[in-house]
């Protein structure tokens, strides 16, 4: 197992208003597997995701990854883990405004020893025309593949992404999940994908479907097809 | 790999080009206006104090009455001790300055000829350059003395006489009425004697410390006193009234006017004392105001320079910082994501803190060159209209480099440090959940039912309370610098006309010997200067008991009762009922005061007690008197018996130099405060309004018109800034009258604080008027932002 989640426990609040939002999740992914965590909003998952990229911290439960336990490391470990292990992409793209695609992208490349070629990259996010512009210049299809680039560089052992498309119209959603195939097709990442959408699920190798804070259920996909298949 | 961050430096410099250049350009003003002076103070003290050596200063000098013997010439020398002959002749002018002519010197207290030459022939003088700056005399001019007419061949500084202070005693020095003058010793020599003074310089072989030659000093002073009274100075002290007693004694023996005898007997002692007697003067180096005087205000003046640098700097600082936490609060995402992604805290604290501290460094640097260069021309010759200086060479300043660059380097670290660590303590989820601003988890506050502008209006200065604080201290500060740019002057001519109004009378005399006047309406009168508590002078006067020109003083009868100047009450804070201790300059004798009353009195420091009393405490005669009152000029009395004569100008000598020499600085307080005053309220204007482009941005879509959103934005600073006028007046002066109480103690004399009341209209419209510029551009700056603004997914 490459990564393992095991009984992680999680709650907001104190008192009359404490919420439990995770209650004991367990489950592994395997390494260079696509997961996608599946639920309705309220149902636990951004949480779960924020835990695995350990800017949230589990009230219990412990997280293994590649063998090493994260649930005790402090702030400047977490920071070295996500460094060194992370690729984050978000709903949002977060791209830095005074920055061109190209630089964008550089600023994960600069966290990595081993970062891919720039370039290429560039070119497999299909940006090379754009990449001298600045992110107010781009789509917001473009955008998001810049933000994929900047997650990617640096080789992540995970990429985590939360509601990749969530701002997307289809079209454009079935490119980035393309991309993120793509890209764990190529270079061997896990991928942790948080969605709403059923539809995006049909391209992942495991699905866990999480509902009020516990796994409903946790399945290999058997009948996985490619995203560039998917109905959106 | 360069960190890819760092391209958004040159960016964002770029793109906010205009507040960095305000703020680049205000901090090089600013460094270069500090490290200007502090380079030309330390440049001029430098060539102040090497002066000494170069120009063989003197130790100390004495003046006599009569010329030395060898006997006293001798014993001085005995005392590993150089003695010179300073003779100088004072002479009035017709335009009633006064000259003090000396000869040409070769061996102590040489001139330094700052323009022309020294005079070569008997009909040459040349004279202070200070002097002849502030009179718009040049070299070819012809200067009438005694009659005989001399040609201006050049301009010197004395060494002994970098301030002019025409006596040691005076509060301040004169360089509007008084110049030093050089002639050859033939032309010396065709002067009449009216006005001659046999002054003597020494020197000590051996250099000593300040201490060691302050002690020097006393024993040349013992050596004098033995050698014209035959006694040391405690013995002639302990022994002087015993011998004249004595004496007395014996010539009563032989005479019949016992009185007459004894009179005359305590006059021949006394004659030898020094009140009036042969030393007319002693000055030792460490107490000569016209060398020291200087080179204390050089100190003073670079600590007043450095503090108004490091105010300043805080002030920048600060809004660099609230700036940078803005932009923290704006890329909250960005950090979020940049955090997730594994940049450390410190990686990013090091990005933001970049700018600031590259902006304040480069100031600093562009701002000592500009200082050394352009500046230091300004403040030496600032200095130069101030005081008679020697010729400077620049010199490198590594203590000003540091305290003009590295200092402000280190404040704007240290508050950046602080401000943006605090912004960075987040989570990176609370960064991308945009959690980060204080009050959002807090509930909004309730306002009062006011109508919707209002209360909108009262929104916008809550959320942006840091910003308006640092508005608010930023206006305060350009306040009290332009209250006191401009409180100078009418605080001058208010005391001068109070000084006018109180004057006693048109002419006030002291005398050198008893002089009889047969002029209507001359009023005599005792006077002595003595030491208070504080080392300072004060003049203590014995009065008529019914004085026509003091007739509003009631005198007390008990003899350790006595009247003080209003002037003295409110510099010492002192109360009818408080004792005062007073003491002899140059003997060992105290006395002790009860004050019994004050007079209105604001232009010196002075104390009034009954003639007759005087006389007593003092030990003179019953009828003893030293000087007139008169309000016409006694014109049948001789010129020799004459030692000052105090006319309305005089007594405005402390004003008129003051203005000459302090005017420009405070013009320029004046002018720095204004560009601060645009400068805090441009910066923090600006960033209230970029803070709030989105909602500008969704008001536009919603309907409003540029005017209505400009009276939300700009009106709530708007009332800050006029609440913030209108609260930093009384404040700032509140500080500055304490500030004004700390400093006028350091003064000698007395300048009271005054504001002239419209200074406060005059602050106030010049701060709306910096506000409406401010206005107009941010009006510009609303009407700019598109409306697709609140439309963007990327900010």
């Amino acid at each position: 197992m490459y990564l393992e989640i095991k009984d992680i426990k999680k709650s907001f609040g104190e008192g009359e208003n404490k919420t439990e939002v995770l209650k004991g999740i367990s489950f592994d992914v395997e390494k260079g597997d696509i997961c996608v965590l599946l639920g309705p909003s309220g149902s636990g998952k951004s949480t779960l995701l924020n835990i695995i990229g350990g800017i949230e911290t589990a009230d219990s439960g412990s997280l293994i990854i590649n063998g090493n336990p994260l649930a005790s490391m402090d702030e400047k470990h977490l920071t070295n883990y996500r460094r060194s292990h992370l690729g984050y992409v978000f709903q949002s793209y977060n791209l830095i405004p005074n920055l061109s695609v190209k630089e964008n992208i550089e600023v994960g490349a600069y966290l990595s020893n081993k970062p891919l070629d720039l370039n290429e990259l560039i070119k497999t996010l299909g940006l090379w025309e754009h990449r001298n512009k600045t992110p107010s210049q781009l789509s917001g299809g473009q955008q998001q593949r810049t933000s994929i680039g900047r997650a990617i560089i640096k080789n992540p052992d995970i990429l985590l992404c939360d509601e990749p498309t969530g701002a997307l119209d289809s079209k454009t959603s079935m490119e980035i999940l393309k991309l993120i195939e793509d890209v764990n097709r190529k270079y061997g990442n896990s991928v942790v994908m948080v969605t709403h959408n059923e539809d995006i699920s049909k391209m992942a190798d495991q699905i866990v479907r999480l509902r009020d804070g516990q796994i409903r259920h946790n399945d290999k996909n058997t009948s996985r097809i490619p995203a560039s298949e998917l109905i959106l | 790999m360069k960190n890819p961050l760092n391209k958004r430096h040159l960016r964002e410099l770029k793109n906010d080009f205009g507040k960095y250049l305000a703020l680049f350009l205000f901090l090089v003003a600013t460094t270069g206006f500090v490290s200007g002076f502090d380079v030309a103070s330390s440049s001029m003290i430098k060539a102040y104090n090497d002066g000494f050596t170069k120009y063989n200063i003197e130790d100390g000098h004495f003046i006599l009455r009569e010329k030395a013997t060898d006997g006293l010439i001798n014993a001085i020398k005995k005392e590993d001790t150089s003695l010179y002959e300073l003779y100088y002749k004072n002479k009035a002018l017709s335009n009633g300055h006064t000259l003090r002519i000396y000869k040409n010197r070769n061996d102590v207290n040489l001139p330094c000829l700052m323009e022309g030459s020294l005079p070569q022939k008997e009909t040459e003088i040349a004279i202070d350059r200070l002097y002849a700056e502030n009179n718009d005399i040049n070299i070819g001019d012809i200067i009438e003395v005694d009659s005989i007419k001399f040609t201006i061949c050049g301009f010197v500084s004395l060494s002994d006489y970098t301030a002019l202070f025409k006596n040691n005693n005076d509060t301040m020095f004169d360089a509007n009425k008084f110049s030093i003058a050089l002639v050859t010793d033939k032309a010396f020599e065709n002067l009449s004697n009216i006005g001659l003074y046999y002054c003597y310089a020494y020197k000590f072989d051996a250099e000593l410390n300040d201490q060691d030659a302050s002690d020097k000093s006393e024993e040349i002073l013992d050596v004098l006193i033995k050698n014209v009274s035959g006694m040391d100075t405690d013995e002639m002290k302990e022994q002087g009234e015993d011998m004249a007693t004595l004496l007395s004694m014996m010539l009563m023996l032989t005479s019949d006017d016992n009185s007459d005898i004894e009179g005359t007997v305590k006059d021949a002692v006394k004659y030898y004392l020094g009140d009036d007697g042969i030393i007319e003067d002693f000055v030792a180096r460490q107490d000569n105001q016209a060398i020291n005087f200087t080179g204390d205000d050089f100190g003073s003046d670079q600590v007043f320079m450095n503090y108004l640098l490091y105010i300043v700097i805080v002030v920048i600082a600060f809004i660099f910082s609230i700036t940078s936490k803005n932009t923290i609060e704006h890329e909250s995402n960005v950090i979020g994501t940049l955090r997730a992604s594994g940049f450390t805290k410190q990686e990013l604290i090091i990005h933001y803190m970049t700018m600031p501290i590259i902006i304040t460094l480069a100031a600093a640097l562009i701002g000592n060159l500009f200082g050394y260069s352009i500046m230091k021309n300004i403040a030496a010759a600032m200095y130069y209209h101030s005081y008679s200086l020697p010729t400077y060479v620049t010199i490198w300043n590594s203590k000003a480099f540091i305290l003009t660059t590295i200092v402000p380097g280190l404040i704007v670290i240290a508050v950046n440090l602080y401000v943006i660590t605090k912004a960075m303590q987040h989570s990176p989820l609370s960064f991308l959940r945009g959690e980060i601003k204080n009050n959002n988890r807090k509930r909004v506050a309730n306002l009062p039912n006011w109508k919707f502008l209002t209360r909108f209006r009262t929104r916008i200065i809550i959320q942006n309370k840091s910003a308006y604080f640092t508005l608010i201290l930023g206006i305060f500060l350009s306040v009290v610098l332009l209250m006191f740019g401009m409180l100078f002057n009418p605080l001058l001519d208010h005391y001068k006309e109070t000084v006018l109004e109180s004057q006693i009378a048109d002419y006030q005399y002291i005398l050198k010997e008893e002089a009889n006047t047969s002029i209507e309406g001359a009023e005599k009168y005792a006077f002595t200067a003595l030491l208070n508590e504080a080392d300072e002078e004060i003049s203590v006067y014995g009065i008529e008991d019914n004085s026509i020109y003091l007739s509003s003083i009631t005198l007390p009868e008990n003899e350790n009762g006595i009247i003080l100047s209003s002037a003295y009450r409110e510099k010492y804070g002192l109360a009818v009922g408080d004792t005062i201790h007073l003491k002899e300059e140059y003997g060992t004798n105290n006395y002790i005061f009860e004050i019994e009353g004050f007079y209105d009195y604001e232009a010196n420091l002075t104390a009034y007690i009954s003639r007759i009393n005087f006389a007593s405490i003092f030990d003179e005669e019953d009828d003893f008197y030293n000087g007139y009152f008169s309000n016409k000029e006694l014109t049948d009395i001789h010129e020799e018996s004459i030692a000052t004569t105090i006319t309305a100008s005089d007594l405005t000598v402390t004003t008129d130099q003051l203005k000459d020499s302090m005017g420009e600085l405070f013009y320029l307080f004046y002018v720095f405060a204004m560009f601060l005053f645009v400068l805090v309220i441009y910066l923090l204007a600006k960033m209230i309004v970029e803070k709030n482009a989105k909602s500008v941005s969704i008001m536009k879509i919603l309907g409003y018109k540029s005017s209505e959103i400009n009276s939300l934005y700009n009106t709530s600073t708007a009332i800050v800034t006029i609440f913030s006028l209108l609260i930093s007046m009384p404040l700032s002066n509140l500080l500055i009258a304490q500030i004004w109480k700390i400093m006028i103690l350091e003064f000698k004399g007395w300048l009271p604080y005054y504001l002239q009341p419209v200074i406060y209209i005059k602050i106030f419209i010049a701060g709306l008027l910096c506000y409406l510029i401010v206005h107009i551009m941010q009006m510009h700056k609303i009407s700019k932002i598109p409306m697709s603004d609140a439309l963007k997914s990327v900010e």
